[in-house]
C-alpha cells in the first residue's frame, strides 16, 4: 500500500518539537557579568612617608618623653602599632631618609605590640616600606615636640602613602602663623603636583603651579608666604604627575609666645555632606572651618553631635559661605566643653575642618591640634603611639552621628613584650559622641589602638593626646581613617578591537 | 563516359580538356550521388578516373559501374588523398592527342578536376569554373563554393587562408547560411581540394600536393606554393558542391592517417608555414611556433585535454627536430617560388582574426545563456527596456537601493565596528598580511592568517587596490548579492520567475542579514551571500548520482551520445563551499552531516561517481584552505566563534530554539521576530504537496540541519584561543541554512498555489491559503522597511579610526619599538584592553593568535594598573614591552584616578580624547635584564629587529645577564654575536676565551656568527648574553609559510582545473549516422579546422 506522501510532514514536525524541546532543557546557564568576575585583592606593599621624623632635638628632655622614652625636644620619633597576628613572617618593615641612596635600616616587627623607635639622627623625611600582611595591620605616627621659646608643643601625623589628591583645611597665613606645606615622593620618577589656596577675598583660589618633586625628595613649600594674610584657609594639593605625600604643618606665635603647633590631618575631598569627629572637649576654643571652593554660594547646617545627643543648634540651621570662600565659625557657644562631631549639610560641595585650641596659660601661650572631614571607618583601624602617665591623656573620640548604635571593639596593644593586648566591647548609642580615656583600659606608657566597627550605625573616630605641663596645655589629635587595605582587580579582556570609536 | 572520351568539339569550352579524378575510400554512402552528378555535368569531362584507397564496402563496385574497371585504380588503404592523385596522375598521363591539338578557340589547355567521393557538384559547377578560366587565362587552380550535403543552405567553405599560426581560415562563421553574400570571383591563398580544378602543367610544375602532408593543409600549402609561382588561385562562386565533410566530421574513421589528427594537423600546419614562409621571417617563424606551441599546450591543460597538449608539444618538436626535411623542402619549393612572398601576403588572414573568433564565440556563449535565462532578451525591445524587465536585474537594483537606504550611515569612511576591525587602506597590506609568516600585531603573532585575507585583497586589487572598499562591498552589499545568489539558485526548483524573485528577496532580507551587517560580521555576511551558491552547486553535484545508478549514468551518457560527466561537478562545489567556508567555516560544519549522508547513500547505492564527488566536496576545503583548516581542527572554538573580532554583546545570552525557528538569530538591529514566521508556515504547506515533495523535503532537511547545528552553536560557551575570553557562538549561518531550506519549501507550495486552488472546490483552504500568500508575499516588504527603519544600529560604525597619537606611533618605530597599550572600560565593570605596535588594529589581527603566556602577562600587568598597584604594574608593562598607556579621557574620573592613584605611570598629555600615561621603566622591544634587577636597560638607539637592523651595542658587564626580546618565545628567533670592536670588547673577548665561540675577537663587527643560547624570561623570548661587549643582532629565521602558500596555489589549481568544463577530445570521434551539429566550435582551436580531404 503506497502512503499518503503529505504523512511525511509528521515526523519533520516531531523532528523540529523534539530539537527544539531538547535544545530548551540542556540549554546553558549564562554566565554572570563581567563585574561579578572582579577579585578584590589585599594590599602587600606600601610606602608611607612621616613628613620630618628624627632629628637630635634642641636640648634635655622637659616635661618627660613624648610617646614613651627619653626624647630630646625637638625630636620626633616613630610609633608603631602591629595588630596583626604573630606569625607574620612574610612582613617586613624597614626605614629609610628620603633620598636616593639612603640605605633601609629593618625594623623589628613585635606583632600585637606598640613600639616607638628612634628616627634618623637628622630630622629629615623618613620612609617607612612595610611589605606582607602587616601592611594591613601596622601603623606609624610620627610624633613630635617642638620647643617654641620655653614652651613644648606637641605634635602628631600619621605618617601616610601617597596620593594625587589631598585637602587641608584650618591653616592661617596671617601675621605670626605658618602654614608649611611638605611635598615628599618616594616614587622613582618625578612627580608634579600644583597647589590651589581658598580664603582670600574675590572667591578665586591662589594657585601655585607645576611644583616639581623630583623623585625621592621632599618639596617645602610656604604657603603663608604663597599666599599670606589669611585668616584661615582652606588648600588643594594636586599631583599632575606622579605622586606625592603631602603634610602640611601649622604653627603660630605671638613674638615668643607659642600660639600652637600641629599638623592638619587630611580631610575628605569637597561634599555636600561632611562629618567631622574629634572636636575636642574640655576648656579652651573649638573652631569649625568651612570652606566653598566651587562656584556658587553653599548654604548649609551644622549637626552637633555630643554625648547628650545629637541637635541642630538653632542659629546654625542656615550658614552660608560664599564661592571661594572659607568660614571660620566658633562652635564654644553650643558646645560648652562637649566633645563632639560635626556633621555639615551644604547645598554645595565643602571642605571642613575643625581647630581645638588650648585656653592659654599665665603667658598667653596656648596649643591647637586640627580635625578634619572623615569617612566612616569600614574596618579595623590601627593608630599607634600615646602616652598614659601623669598629666597625660589619651583618649578616643568615638561618634555615632546616625540614628543607630554603632558596635565597636576597642584593642589596646601593648608596648610590654609580655603583656597580653586588652580588648574592650563597647556600644557608642546612636546621634551620640563617646569619649574613652585609654587610661580606663590599661596602664601602659605607649599603648598602640585598634578601633574595630563591629556593626550598627556609621562610626568615626579621632584620637587626641592631652599633656598637662605645669599650667600649659598640649594638644595634638589624629583622626582615624580606615587605611585601603584591599584594591578591586577588575576582569579584563584582551580585546583587539578596544578603544576603536 | 570514358577516358577515351578526349575532346569534342561540340562541348562548352571545347579548349579545355577536363581529366576528374576521384579518390574514393568506404564511400559507398555518397559515392552513388557524387558519380551521379560528375556524369550529370552540363559541361563534362573527358576523362573521368578514379583511384578505391581499399574500400571495405561496395565503392570499388560503384566506381567501376561509373567509369569502367580500366578507370579504376587500386590503392592501399592508407594511402592519402594527395599521393592518390599523384598515382592517378602518373597512371593516366596524359590524353590522348592533346599535344598536337589545338581548338578553334585558343590553345588546348589540361586540367585536373579533383574530386572526394563525399562531394558532389552542382551541374553546372564544371562549365563555370571553365568559364572563368576563360576569362582570367592567368588561373591555375579554380576552387568551388562548398555547401551541406544535407543543408545545401550551409555554406562550409568559399575559399581558405591561413593566420598568422598556420591555422586554416575559412571567413566564415559557425553555421552561416548560404545568402550570396560570399559569391563572386576572388583571388584566394587556397582552395579547397574537393572540387578543385588545377591546371595539369602547373599542377606538374609544382609537384602536386607535398607528399609530407598526407591529410591535412594539402590544399593550403598548394595554394600557397601556387601564388608564390605566380598563378592566380581563385574562387568560383558559380561552381556549387555539396560535401559532406565525412572525415571531419567523424562519419567515417580516417584510414589513411595517424591516430593522433590533431596532432598531424598541428603537424601539418606548422610545416606548411616553416616550408613556405620567407627566409627573412623563417627565425621569427621558429619562434614564434615554439612560443604558440607552449601557450596552446597549456590551454589544453586547462581545459583538462592532456593528450591534445602532448599532441601539441609532439606537433612542434617533430617539425623542429628535421631541420634537414625542413630545408629540403623549402629549397624544393624555392626552384618553383617566382615571386616575393609579399605579394601573396594580402591573402592571408590578417592579424587579429584568432582573437575576434574567440571573442564572437564568447558572444555567442554568452547570449546563449542569457537567452536560457530569459525569455526577455529575445524579445525586439529595445536594450533598456529588456534591461528593465529583467526579474533578476530588478531584483537586485532593488535590495541594492533598500540596502544604500538602510546602511545610510556607514556608508562614508572607514568601517568597523563589533566584531569587524578597520581594513587597511590597501589591498597590498591585506596581502602581505595573508602571505607574512610573522605578523607584526600588538603581541606579534606566528599564526598563519586566515584565507579570507587573501579573498579580501584579490577582490580589493580589483576595485581600485582598496581593501576597505572590498569590506564595504562584501558587507554592505551582502543584501544584493545574496538576492542575486538565491535567484540563480532556485532555478531548478522554482520556475515561476515572480516566485523566484519573492524568494530570492526574502531570503536577502532575512534578519541574518540585517544582524550581520549590524554586527560587523563580514565572514557571516559573505557566507550568507555565498550560501545559494554553494547549496545549488553541492545539490547539482550529489544529488544526481543519488538518485541515478552510476551504471545507468553512463548507459544513460552513452545512449544519448554525451559523455560521462565524472566528478567535474564536485570541484566547483568544493571550490564555493570553500569559499563560503573561508568567511564563515560553520558552514562546512553545517553541511558535513548532509554529505555524509549522500555519501553513504552513494555507497549503499554503489555510485562510485558519487562517492567520489562526496569525498571532492569534503576535501577540496580544507585542503585550499590549510594550514588553517588544520589550526581550526586544533581549536574548534573558532569554528562556533567565526573570523573577526568576537564579543559577547553582540548575540543573545540565551536564544530560544524557537527563536531560529522564526529565522531569528539575535543580536542587534534584527526585525521583529514575528515577522518571518509565515515562512515556517507557508513551508509546512510545502510539506502537504502530493506531487514532486523532494524538493520541499530536501528543504526541510537542510532547515533542520540548521537548526541543530545553530542551537550547539549558541548554546556552547567558546573559549578563544589565546586569551581567556568565553563566548557563546551565533548561529547566524545556521539561520540562513534554515531560512534557505524553508524558503525552499515554502516556494514548492507556491509553484502549486495556483493550480491547487483552482482544481478543487472552494472551501477553507481557498481563503486561509489567501491569507497565506499575501502574508508571505508582504514579508519581504516588511524586512525591508523594517531595516530601513532601524539602519545599521549602534555597534557598526564609519569614520577615521586612527587611535595612536602621532607621537606614540613614531616613538613605537624608533626608540626602542616600545608597545602601547589601550585600555577601555567595560560597561560591565570589566577593562577591555589591546596592545599596540606602530599602527591600529586592523582587518585579521583579531584571527592572529597571540601567544597566550604573553597575553597573560599583559593581562596581569593591565589589571594591576587599573587596580592601582601601579609600580608592579608599571615593571610588568615595560618587561612586556610597553611604554604607553592610553585611557580614555572620559575614564579620568574612574579608571584614571586609580591609575594615577597607583603610581608608576606618568601622564603625558591628552590628544584626540585619550589621556596618554607614560610607563616610568625602560620599557623596549630589545631589554638587557640583570640578574635580580626588576629594571631593565635598554641597548640604546638605533634599535630593530632582522637581519639588516643595525646591530646592537652591548657593553661589558660584570654579571650575568640576558638579553630580552619581548615576543613570544620561539626556536625562530635566533641572535648572533661578535665581540665589539673597543677594547673591553674584543680584549675581554681573549680574555674570557669561548665566550664568543669560534667567532672570537678576530671577525669582523658586520659578520655576526656565533649564536647566543636561547632562553626565556618573563615569558618572553630571551638570550644569554656574554659578559664581554658585543655586538648583537637579532633576527627571525624563515619558516615554511612560503611551503603552505605554494601548497595552497597548487590544491586551488588542481581544483580549478577539475572545475572548468572539458573541452571535447581530438579522438572522439562522432558516430556514423548520427546528426553533426556544425556550429560545434573547439574551445581552443576556434572553429572547426577544415580537413582538407574530407
Amino acid at each position: 500500500m503506497r502512503l499518503d506522501p503529505r504523512l511525511a510532514a509528521v515526523p519533520v514536525v516531531a523532528l523540529v518539537v523534539a530539537v527544539t524541546w531538547v535544545a530548551a532543557v540542556v540549554a546553558p546557564t549564562p554566565h554572570g557579568s563581567a563585574a561579578s568576575l572582579s577579585s578584590v585583592i589585599a594590599v602587600r606593599e606600601a610606602n608611607l612617608v612621616c613628613p620630618q621624623a628624627g632629628g637630635a632635638g634642641t636640648g634635655p628632655a622637659a616635661g618627660g618623653a613624648l610617646a614613651s622614652g627619653a626624647t630630646s625636644p625637638g625630636a620626633a620619633r616613630i610609633a608603631y602599632a602591629d595588630a596583626g597576628p604573630t606569625d607574620s613572617a612574610d612582613s617586613h618593615l624597614t626605614t629609610q631618609a628620603l633620598g636616593a641612596g639612603a640605605s633601609a635600616a629593618p625594623v623589628a616587627i613585635q606583632p600585637g605590640h606598640g613600639w616607638v623607635v628612634d628616627g634618623p639622627v637628622a630630622l629629615t623625611p623618613t620612609q617607612v616600606s612595610v611589605s606582607g600582611s602587616l601592611t594591613d595591620a601596622l601603623s606609624a605616627v610620627q610624633f613630635t615636640r617642638t620647643m617654641v621659646g620655653t614652651v613644648p608643643q606637641a605634635s602628631a601625623v600619621q605618617c601616610d602613602g601617597p596620593t594625587t589628591d589631598a585637602w587641608f583645611a584650618g591653616f592661617s597665613s596671617n601675621v605670626g602663623a605658618h602654614a608649611t606645606l611638605l611635598l615628599s615622593n618616594v616614587d622613582s620618577v618625578q612627580a608634579s603636583a600644583n597647589v590651589s589656596i581658598w580664603g582670600g577675598e574675590g572667591g578665586e583660589p591662589t594657585v601655585r603651579q607645576g611644583i616639581v618633586v623630583a623623585a625621592q625628595t621632599q618639596v617645602v613649600v610656604a604657603l603663608d608666604q604663597i599666599d599670606p594674610g589669611l585668616p584661615v584657609a582652606v588648600v588643594h594639593v594636586a599631583a599632575t604627575a606622579g605622586r606625592v605625600v603631602p603634610a602640611l604643618r601649622a604653627d603660630a606665635e605671638n613674638g615668643s609666645i607659642p600660639l600652637g603647633v600641629d599638623w592638619l590631618p587630611r580631610t575628605t575631598a569637597p561634599a555636600t555632606t561632611q562629618t567631622v569627629p574629634g572636636i575636642l572637649g574640655d576648656a579652651g576654643s573649638r573652631q569649625l572651618v568651612v570652606g566653598n571652593p566651587g562656584t556658587l554660594d553653599a548654604t548649609y547646617s551644622l549637626t552637633a553631635v555630643t554625648s547628650d545627643g545629637a541637635y541642630v543648634p538653632t542659629e546654625f540651621t542656615s550658614l552660608t559661605v560664599a564661592a571661594g570662600d572659607v568660614s571660620q565659625i566658633s562652635l564654644d557657644p553650643v558646645l560648652q566643653g562637649s566633645a563632639a562631631a560635626i556633621v555639615v549639610t551644604s547645598t554645595q560641595p565643602v571642605v571642613v575642618g575643625g581647630i581645638s585650641t588650648s585656653p592659654p596659660d599665665g603667658t598667653g601661650a596656648s596649643d591647637y591640634a586640627f580635625t578634619g572631614a572623615a569617612l566612616p571607618l569600614s574596618g579595623p583601624t590601627v593608630v599607634a603611639g600615646g602616652e598614659i602617665a601623669a598629666g597625660r591623656d589619651t583618649t578616643l573620640l568615638l561618634s555615632a552621628p546616625g540614628a543607630d548604635d554603632a558596635a565597636v571593639r576597642v584593642v589596646v596593644l601593648p608596648t610590654q613584650p609580655d603583656s597580653p593586648p586588652v580588648v574592650n566591647d563597647m556600644t557608642v548609642p546612636g546621634g551620640t559622641t563617646t569619649v574613652l580615656d585609654l587610661a580606663s583600659l590599661t596602664t601602659d606608657p605607649a599603648p598602640g589602638v585598634v578601633v574595630i566597627p563591629e556593626g550598627g550605625g556609621p562610626l568615626y573616630a579621632a584620637w587626641s593626646l592631652t599633656e598637662v605641663l605645669q599650667d600649659s596645655t598640649d594638644l595634638t589629635e589624629l583622626v582615624l581613617q580606615t587605611p585601603t587595605r584591599t584594591l578591586l582587580r577588575p576582569p579584563v579582556q584582551f580585546d583587539p578591537g578596544a578603544g576603536l570609536p | 563516359m570514358t577516358s577515351s572520351a578526349i575532346r569534342h568539339d561540340h562541348l562548352v569550352r571545347p579548349r579545355h580538356v577536363v581529366t576528374a579524378v576521384l579518390v574514393a575510400h568506404d564511400g559507398a554512402r555518397w559515392l552513388p550521388t557524387t558519380l551521379h552528378a560528375v556524369k550529370t555535368q552540363r559541361r563534362p569531362v573527358q576523362r573521368f578516373v578514379a583511384v578505391d584507397t581499399g574500400s571495405h564496402d561496395s565503392t570499388r563496385e560503384l566506381l567501376e559501374r561509373a567509369v569502367g574497371a580500366s578507370s579504376v585504380l587500386d590503392a592501399p588503404r592508407e594511402m592519402g588523398f594527395g599521393a592518390a592523385v599523384a598515382m592517378a596522375t602518373a597512371a593516366f598521363a596524359r590524353a590522348p592527342g592533346l599535344a598536337s591539338t589545338r581548338s578553334d578557340s585558343g590553345a588546348v589547355v589540361e586540367w585536373l578536376w579533383l574530386l572526394h567521393d563525399d562531394s558532389a557538384p552542382a551541374p553546372q559547377a564544371l562549365e563555370a569554373m571553365l568559364e572563368l578560366a576563360d576569362e582570367m587565362p592567368s588561373v591555375a587552380v579554380i576552387g568551388a563554393k562548398l555547401l551541406g550535403w544535407d543543408n545545401q543552405r550551409l555554406l562550409l567553405e568559399v575559399g581558405a587562408t591561413l593566420d598568422r599560426g598556420g591555422r586554416r581560415e575559412t571567413w566564415l562563421e559557425p553555421g552561416e547560411l548560404d545568402h550570396g553574400q560570399h559569391d563572386g570571383d576572388r583571388d584566394v591563398l587556397a582552395v579547397s581540394t574537393a572540387g578543385m580544378l588545377v591546371r595539369r602543367d602547373v599542377w606538374e610544375d609544382l609537384g602536386g600536393f607535398d607528399p609530407a602532408l598526407p591529410l591535412f593543409r594539402d590544399d593550403t600549402d598548394f595554394g600557397w606554393r601556387a601564388n608564390l609561382a605566380g598563378h592566380r588561385v581563385v574562387i568560383c562562386s558559380r561552381a556549387v558542391f555539396r560535401h559532406a565533410q565525412a572525415t571531419t566530421s567523424g562519419l567515417r574513421p580516417i584510414a589513411c592517417g595517424p591516430s593522433q589528427p590533431r596532432r598531424l594537423d598541428r603537424q601539418s600546419a606548422l610545416w606548411t608555414m616553416l616550408t613556405n614562409c620567407s627566409a627573412v621571417w623563417l627565425p621569427w617563424t621558429i619562434l614564434r611556433v615554439m612560443f604558440a606551441g607552449v601557450v596552446r599546450s597549456s590551454l589544453f591543460v586547462v581545459a583538462k585535454r592532456p593528450f591534445d597538449a602532448w599532441d601539441e608539444m609532439r606537433a612542434t618538436v617533430s617539425v623542429l627536430i628535421r631541420p634537414r626535411a625542413l630545408l629540403r623542402a623549402r629549397r624544393a619549393r624555392r626552384a618553383t617560388r617566382r615571386i616575393p612572398s609579399r605579394e601573396v601576403r594580402p591573402l592571408f588572414a590578417p592579424r587579429g582574426t584568432r582573437a575576434r573568433r574567440y571573442g564572437e564565440s564568447a558572444r555567442e556563449r554568452l547570449a546563449d545563456i542569457g537567452r536560457r535565462d530569459d525569455d526577455a532578451i529575445t524579445d525586439d525591445r529595445g536594450l533598456f527596456r529588456r534591461l528593465i524587465t529583467q526579474p533578476g536585474l530588478v531584483l537586485v537594483l532593488g535590495l541594492l537601493i533598500v540596502s544604500l537606504v538602510a546602511e545610510r550611515h556607514v556608508l562614508k569612511g572607514t568601517l568597523h565596528g563589533g566584531m569587524l576591525l578597520p581594513a587597511p587602506a590597501s589591498a597590498g597590506d591585506l596581502w602581505n598580511t595573508y602571505t607574512a609568516s610573522w605578523h607584526a600585531t600588538g603581541f606579534g603573532s606566528t599564526t598563519d592568517a586566515p584565507p579570507y585575507l587573501a579573498i579580501v585583497a584579490i577582490i580589493g586589487a580589483v576595485l581600485f587596490g582598496s581593501a576597505q572598499l572590498a569590506v564595504k562591498v562584501l558587507l554592505l552589499g551582502s543584501v544584493p548579492i545574496a538576492g542575486l545568489m538565491a535567484y540563480i539558485a532556485a532555478r531548478p526548483i522554482v520556475t515561476t520567475k515572480r516566485l523566484r524573485v519573492w524568494l530570492a528577496a526574502t531570503y536577502a532580507l532575512l534578519p541574518v542579514a540585517s544582524g550581520s551587517i549590524a554586527s560587523g560580521r563580514l565572514g557571516t555576511a559573505v557566507a550568507f551571500a555565498v550560501l545559494p551558491l554553494v547549496l545549488l552547486l553541492v545539490g547539482q553535484s550529489l544529488l544526481p548520482p543519488l538518485y541515478t545508478h552510476a551504471r545507468a549514468e553512463r548507459s544513460t551518457a552513452r545512449r544519448s551520445g554525451r559523455r560521462v560527466v565524472g566528478v567535474r561537478p564536485a570541484w566547483p562545489a568544493g571550490l564555493v563551499l570553500a569559499l563560503g567556508a573561508a568567511f564563515d567555516p560553520m558552514l562546512y560544519v553545517l553541511l558535513a552531516p548532509l554529505l555524509a549522508v549522500a555519501l553513504i547513500a552513494s555507497l549503499v547505492r554503489r555510485s562510485w561517481v558519487g562517492v567520489r564527488r562526496v569525498l571532492i566536496v569534503l576535501s577540496v576545503p580544507p585542503a585550499l584552505l590549510m594550514p588553517w583548516s588544520a589550526r581550526l581542527w586544533h581549536h574548534p572554538a573558532l569554528l562556533v566563534l567565526g573570523v573577526g573580532q568576537p564579543s559577547g554583546q553582540l548575540q543573545a545570552r540565551r536564544l530560544p530554539a524557537i527563536d531560529m525557528l522564526l529565522l531569528h538569530p539575535g543580536g542587534p538591529s534584527l526585525p521583529p521576530i514575528w515577522l518571518d514566521a509565515v515562512i515556517a508556515l507557508a513551508a509546512l504547506a510545502g510539506l502537504l504537496q502530493l506531487t514532486r515533495p523532494g524538493p520541499a523535503r530536501l528543504g526541510w532537511l537542510l532547515a533542520i540541519d540548521g537548526l541543530v547545528g545553530g542551537l550547539i552553536v549558541a548554546g556552547v560557551q567558546a573559549h578563544v584561543p589565546g586569551s581567556s575570553n568565553t563566548f557563546a557562538g551565533w548561529p547566524g549561518i545556521a539561520t540562513a541554512m534554515v531560512g534557505a531550506g524553508l524558503l525552499t519549501s515554502a516556494a514548492v507550495a507556491g509553484t502549486r498555489l495556483r493550480s491547487r486552488l483552482t482544481q478543487t472546490n472552494f472551501g477553507w483552504r481557498q481563503p486561509l491559503a489567501l491569507v497565506l500568500a499575501s502574508a508571505a508575499a508582504a514579508t519581504p516588504l516588511a524586512a525591508g522597511a523594517f531595516w530601513i527603519a532601524d539602519g545599521t544600529g549602534h555597534v557598526l560604525h564609519s569614520g577615521p579610526v586612527n587611535i595612536l597619537p602621532p607621537f606614540v606611533a613614531a616613538e613605537s618605530v624608533a626608540h626602542g619599538q616600545a608597545r602601547t597599550v589601550v585600555l577601555e572600560p567595560g560597561p560591565s565593570g570589566q577593562v577591555d584592553y589591546t596592545v599596540l605596535r606602530d599602527r591600529n588594529q586592523q582587518l585579521g589581527d583579531a584571527d592572529l593568535l597571540s601567544d597566550p603566556g604573553q597575553v597573560a602577562v599583559v593581562g596581569a600587568a593591565v589589571a594591576d594598573l587599573s587596580a592601582g598597584i601601579g609600580q608592579r604594574a608599571a615593571t610588568e608593562l615595560s618587561h612586556a614591552g610597553i611604554r604607553y598607556v592610553l585611557v580614555p579621557e572620559s575614564a579620568d574620573a574612574g579608571l584614571g584616578a586609580r591609575i594615577a592613584a597607583g603610581g608608576g605611570v606618568l601622564p603625558q598629555n591628552t590628544t584626540g580624547g585619550w589621556r596618554v600615561w607614560e610607563v616610568q621603566a625602560n620599557a623596549g622591544r630589545l631589554a638587557i635584564a640583570a640578574t635580580g634587577d626588576d629594571d631593565w636597560q635598554l641597548p640604546g638607539d638605533p634599535v630593530g629587529v632582522g637581519r639588516h637592523a643595525p646591530t646592537l651595542q652591548i657593553p661589558f658587564s660584570l654579571g650575568s645577564r640576558v638579553l630580552v626580546l619581548t615576543e613570544a618565545p620561539s626556536s625562530a628567533w635566533q641572535a648572533k654575536a661578535v665581540a665589539a670592536p673597543g677594547p673591553i670588547g674584543a680584549v675581554g673577548a681573549v680574555a674570557t676565551a669561548g665566550q664568543l665561540g669560534e667567532v672570537g675577537a678576530g671577525q669582523a663587527a658586520s659578520q655576526p656568527g656565533t649564536p647566543l643560547p636561547s632562553t626565556t624570561l618573563d615569558g618572553m623570548q630571551a638570550f644569554t648574553l656574554p659578559t664581554t661587549a658585543a655586538n648583537v643582532v637579532v633576527f627571525r629565521s624563515p619558516d615554511r609559510r612560503a611551503d603552505w602558500l605554494l601548497f595552497e596555489l597548487v590544491v586551488l589549481l588542481v581544483a580549478l582545473l577539475g572545475a572548468i568544463p572539458a573541452g571535447g577530445r581530438a579522438g572522439e570521434q562522432r558516430r556514423p549516422g548520427r546528426p553533426v551539429r556544425s556550429d560545434v566550435a573547439d574551445p581552443v582551436a576556434g572553429p572547426p579546422a577544415q580537413v582538407a580531404h574530407a
